[in-house]
């Protein structure tokens, strides 16, 4: 009880000094930002978690480019299984001038076998369990409705049909892929699939049986089929569940890593300024243990201090952070086909634990060491050796720190690395700033005496500039690197694409609709359109031998062999193709094979591969390897053929065009003419990717302000530690003779150079990330926006005068005549 | 209009503490002509260093009048006095009170930069030649000894050649045989025509000054 009445007595004290609050300020943002990352990626969690045992619709499903065979729909059916079919693809749905591209997924009766169905009468109304569409009718996606303008009971042009809207399109539990929607869904009856005249044998369509029933006659079905399946993928309900968790997993990593950025400067921070509140307490400390207190009171006393002022610091921070979680999700929300739940109290528990982590880790050795501080630092002012007790606080404050990031991304070994990856990054920074601050103070710049004592007073007090520049240079690298760089990127990118680079794929054109079709194309202004044929096969054999997933270390392996390789024959090398190795066709059956695919699955030329393309197998010899330019958006294939080896195998043709907004208006209407074919439309899909990057682009801004504000912390620790120093050093120069305007402008342009240094660098950091990614990632040539460095600065002067005018402003109001009694 | 430097009248100063007000300095008239040395000696809290910050211009008299370099000093704001000291005065302090981050050829140089000499490094330069320490132009004040610092100190109240040199026990803080050598560094170079007014409590030091006043209990008493 007395103990808690002196810590009650203490605690109120130190409120009074100036070195408790920023320490206090650190833990908040750590907080904030932790509980924000953690709230929001567990209601993506949980959001998946929802949905994993709907997801397949059934309790398993068996997916294939082929329809699945009725034998083994029957063999479900034998081992006690209720089935259903669904065939899904693209396709463009018309009313009057207006047309979207959607996914249409045709399904029976009895579908979904698990989970709920749900529709609404219109796009305001709530949605209610709906069977699914009767024949004649469609269930159509909110998207969808807006882009063609209907209401429930227009009719809308599919294919050759023309169907009744029956209803608003809401929960559709069979979503493999769906659950972050590219483009709109729309729902109909599989009877109708043959009247619209859209799915034939090489048409991008996506058979699906799912399949329900008792767990164990599931599992005993599937066991039984797996080994005699080909070119059919079998996910069962748990293996969903496994994949959302991964997904889930991965989220929280990525959000998680970039939010330890934010745990870094916070702990700096909470370091720094845990070590200027310890140190203006040493000769206290000397003195009570000169009267006789022990070391385990005083820690007890001061760590007691902390913590009664660590827990409203904690709740604040979690309250902010379920603030910055909103932020965070209303920039991914657009992305999501459904609202995620709310966020829980657990993920504030959490994010409260990464914060009391972090403050315990980072305020323990500057208590460890002032606890040790020796009863004759009175008599002789000199530093205090570490002894072992203090030396240990480092290592455990860094183990301490890892369970901290373990909690705040699930990854141990990755979180680490990131953490030095950050370390390393800023102690290049530094090392940079630091050559800089050398040369400036071997021969300050300027002529007046402000500007050469600022410079000065920055180079001379080197340990506050470079944590002050690196912090502010790290924190503006994330912000600047997301908020402008990455878009600008993308954006050029995007506009650089060449004025010839395909913006529509034609797929589905039959053998007899090509010369007609050709013609068509001609005649409103696409020339020179190369049709490729194109056939769905399966690898069935390397050398003669099957092969196998396992015997391969690249994981796609496993993709080229159990699922379907599009595939095309040519008698010349198409553009955007290079031979890496071996010679165009010279004799016999042959096949030129794509770099990365020869990668993954160790092919090179001279071996032979066997492919089933229906019922025909084709065996050739792998005459050469092609770099293929994936970017440049004309048709390209893994596999090309020597059309005489592909003699007698009937496909369909593929081509890529490029159309202004007329053509492409035309286009459109040349595919009521022709409504087998599918359209693909680039722009609009890389409008959708590109709108999903700018979503995640948003959540992470929201995280790396967190880094900012983390930065700010750090800036306020670092000057408040120079107040001491920056008060002794105003009353000198009054004394001697300086006027207060003088030494006003000197601090404001040494904390305005230490903005400009830190947010400059921050800006060309950003810039040459920008500029790396450009060459390397996007291959263009990139028109930097030069402006962000001065925009760096700009943010940097700005955030480091604030900071300054907080800290620092009592500096001026020292009297010159402190000097004769200090 | 008088020769002398420093001119005061009746100066007195009181601070308020919680017991009431505290008498501190009480009527002390005094002058320092050119060239001229005076000693402040005192015990102990007898006001030294209080009319030391007020003849410096440091602090303000709650009554009395002070001329320093003829200008009035009552009507001047605290940049207007600090304008008076520039280039003018200078200071040698107990503690040395060096700038710590900087060099000893930064901590005189700065000075001079501030009183607008173009040539600062290089008179800084001579001037640590001049006191002995042309081999510690780079060191930090931490790398130096005690007598180092203090010979620093001089240099960059000298570097400047003022008119005027306030030393607050300039000897306090050093044994007696460096405080030995640094007094004979400061009187050589206060014989350039520089006025001298030194705080100490040490009779011998005060000794070499042209004239001496005491002080006891914040009043002149000789």
């Amino acid at each position: 009880m007395n103990f808690l009445l002196t810590l009650i007595k203490h605690a109120r004290r130190e409120w009074r000094g100036a070195e408790l609050k920023p320490v206090l300020a650190a833990l908040l943002v750590a907080v904030a930002a932790a509980t924000g990352v953690m709230a929001f990626t567990d209601r993506v969690e949980r959001a998946l978690n929802s949905r994993g045992s709907e997801l397949v619709g059934g309790d398993g499903l068996l997916a294939s480019r082929f329809p699945i065979s009725q034998a083994l729909e029957d063999s479900a059916r034998e081992a006690g299984l209720d089935t259903t079919r669904v065939v899904a693809f693209p396709t463009v749905l018309f009313v009057g001038d207006l047309s979207v591209l959607v996914e249409i997924k045709a399904v029976e009766s009895n579908y979904p076998l698990r989970g709920k169905l749900t529709a609404a009468p219109s796009v305001e109304e709530a949605a209610q369990n709906a069977s699914p569409p009767a024949p004649g009718e469609m269930l159509l996606d909110p998207r969808a409705i807006a882009a063609l303008e209907v209401v429930v009971g227009d009719m809308v042009e599919v294919g050759n049909a023309r169907l009744r809207v029956a209803g608003v399109l809401r929960d559709d539990p069979e979503g493999a892929g769906s659950f972050l929607s590219f483009a709109p869904r729309a729902l109909l009856h599989r009877d109708d699939v043959e009247a619209l005249g859209l799915v034939g044998p090489a048409s991008r369509a996506f058979h699906r049986l799912l399949i329900a029933g008792d767990q164990a006659q599931v599992k005993a079905f599937a066991d039984a089929i797996r080994p005699s399946l080909k070119g059919v993928r079998l996910t069962l309900s748990q293996d969903a569940e496994q994949q959302l968790a991964e997904v889930a997993r991965q989220a929280r990593a990525f959000f998680g890593l970039a939010a330890l950025s934010v745990l870094w400067l916070a702990a700096l921070a909470i370091a720094l300024t845990a070590r200027r509140y310890t140190q203006a307490r040493r000769d206290i400390v000397a003195q009570l243990r000169c009267f006789g207190l022990s070391r385990r009171r005083i820690l007890l006393q001061l760590g007691g201090t902390l913590g009664v002022y660590a827990l409203p610091a904690v709740a604040l921070g979690v309250a902010l952070g379920y603030g910055l979680q909103y932020i965070i999700a209303a920039g991914v929300e657009a992305i999501f086909a459904e609202p995620l739940p709310p966020p829980s109290a657990r993920a504030g528990a959490l994010g409260a634990l990464v914060g009391v982590l972090a403050y315990f880790a980072f305020t323990m050795p500057a208590l460890q060491q002032l606890t040790a501080t020796s009863p004759a630092r009175l008599l002789r002012n000199t530093d205090d050796q570490l002894g072992w007790r203090e030396l240990a606080a480092y290592p455990i404050a860094l183990l301490v720190l890892t369970g901290a990031i373990y909690v705040l991304t699930g990854e141990g070994q990755v979180g680490i690395i990131a953490f030095i990856g950050i370390t390393v990054l800023a102690l290049l920074i530094a090392l940079v700033l630091g050559t800089l601050l050398r040369i400036v103070r071997w021969k300050p710049p300027g002529r007046r005496f402000a500007t050469r004592q600022a410079w000065r007073q920055l180079a001379s007090r080197p340990g506050t500039t470079l944590l002050s520049a690196t912090s502010l240079a790290l924190a503006l690298t994330a912000v600047l690197l997301l908020g402008v760089v990455s878009s600008d990127l993308v954006r050029q990118w995007r506009t650089g694409l060449s004025a010839e680079t395909p913006n529509r794929f034609l797929l589905n054109i039959q053998p007899d609709q090509r010369n007609a079709l050709a013609e068509r194309l001609t005649a409103i202004g696409i020339e020179n359109v190369t049709l490729y044929p194109f056939a769905v096969g399966r690898l069935v054999a390397i050398n003669g031998a099957k092969p196998k997933p396992e015997d391969f270390d690249d994981p796609r392996a496993a993709r080229f062999i159990d699922g379907t390789l599009n595939l095309s024959w040519n008698e010349t090398l198409p553009a955007a193709n290079t031979l890496t190795s071996g010679t165009w066709w010279t004799q016999g059956d042959e096949v030129s094979i794509a770099e990365n695919w020869a990668q993954s699955l160790g092919l090179k030329v001279g071996d032979s591969i066997t492919v089933a393309i229906g019922d025909r197998e084709v065996s050739a010899r792998i005459a050469s390897i092609r770099s293929v330019d994936w970017d440049s958006f004309r048709v390209n294939f893994f596999l090309l053929f020597k059309p005489s080896t592909m003699a007698g195998i009937e496909g369909t043709y593929i081509t890529s065009v490029r159309t202004d907004a007329e053509q492409g208006k035309a286009l459109g209407r040349l595919l009521r003419e022709y409504p087998n074919l599918t359209l693909i439309d680039v722009d609009a899909l890389l409008s959708r990717i590109l709108g999903v990057v700018d979503a995640i682009v948003r959540s992470l801004s929201a995280i790396f302000w967190c880094a900012l504000a983390a930065a700010a912390c750090v800036l306020l620790a670092a000057f408040a530690v120079t107040v001491g120093a920056r008060r002794f050093e105003h009353a000198l120069w009054r004394s001697l003779g300086a006027a207060q305007s003088t030494l006003r402008a000197t601090q404001r342009l040494e904390l305005a150079a230490i903005g400009a240094i830190g947010g400059g660098f921050g800006g060309i950091a950003a810039l040459a990330t920008g500029w790396a990614l450009a060459k390397y990632a996007f291959q263009i040539d990139y028109a930097a926006p030069w402006w962000i460095a001065p925009l760096g600065a700009t943010i940097g002067i700005a955030l480091c005068l604030s900071a300054g005018w907080i800290v620092l402003r009592s500096v001026s109001r020292t009297p010159p005549g402190q000097m004769l009694r200090a | 209009m008088s020769d002398s430097l420093i001119d005061a009248t009746q100066l007195s100063k009181t601070v308020m503490t919680a017991a009431g007000e505290l008498m501190v300095l009480e009527n002390i008239t005094l002058s320092v002509a050119q060239g001229e040395s005076l000693a402040i000696v005192g015990e102990s809290g007898s006001g030294k260093t209080t009319l030391l910050s007020l003849l410096a211009g440091l602090d303000q008299p709650t009554r009395g009048h002070l001329t320093l370099f003829g200008s009035d000093v009552g009507a001047l704001d605290e940049d207007g006095r600090a304008a008076l000291r520039l280039g003018r005065v200078g200071f040698v302090f107990q503690a040395f009170h060096l700038l710590p981050s900087f060099t000893a050829i930064e901590n005189v140089a700065a000075p001079l930069e501030l009183a607008g000499m173009d040539d600062a490094m290089e008179r800084a330069r001579a001037a640590l030649e001049k006191v002995g320490l042309a081999h510690r132009l780079n060191h930090l004040p931490r790398q130096l000894s005690g007598g180092e610092q203090q010979r620093v100190a001089i240099a960059r109240a000298f570097a400047a050649k003022p008119t005027l040199l306030f030393a607050d026990e300039p000897t306090g803080n050093l044994d007696q045989g460096t405080g030995a050598r640094v007094t004979d560094l400061l009187f050589d170079l206060s014989q350039g025509g520089t006025s001298l007014v030194l705080v100490t409590h040490d009779l011998k030091l005060a000794a070499r000054c042209q004239r001496q006043i005491r002080l006891d209990g914040g009043r002149r008493v000789a």
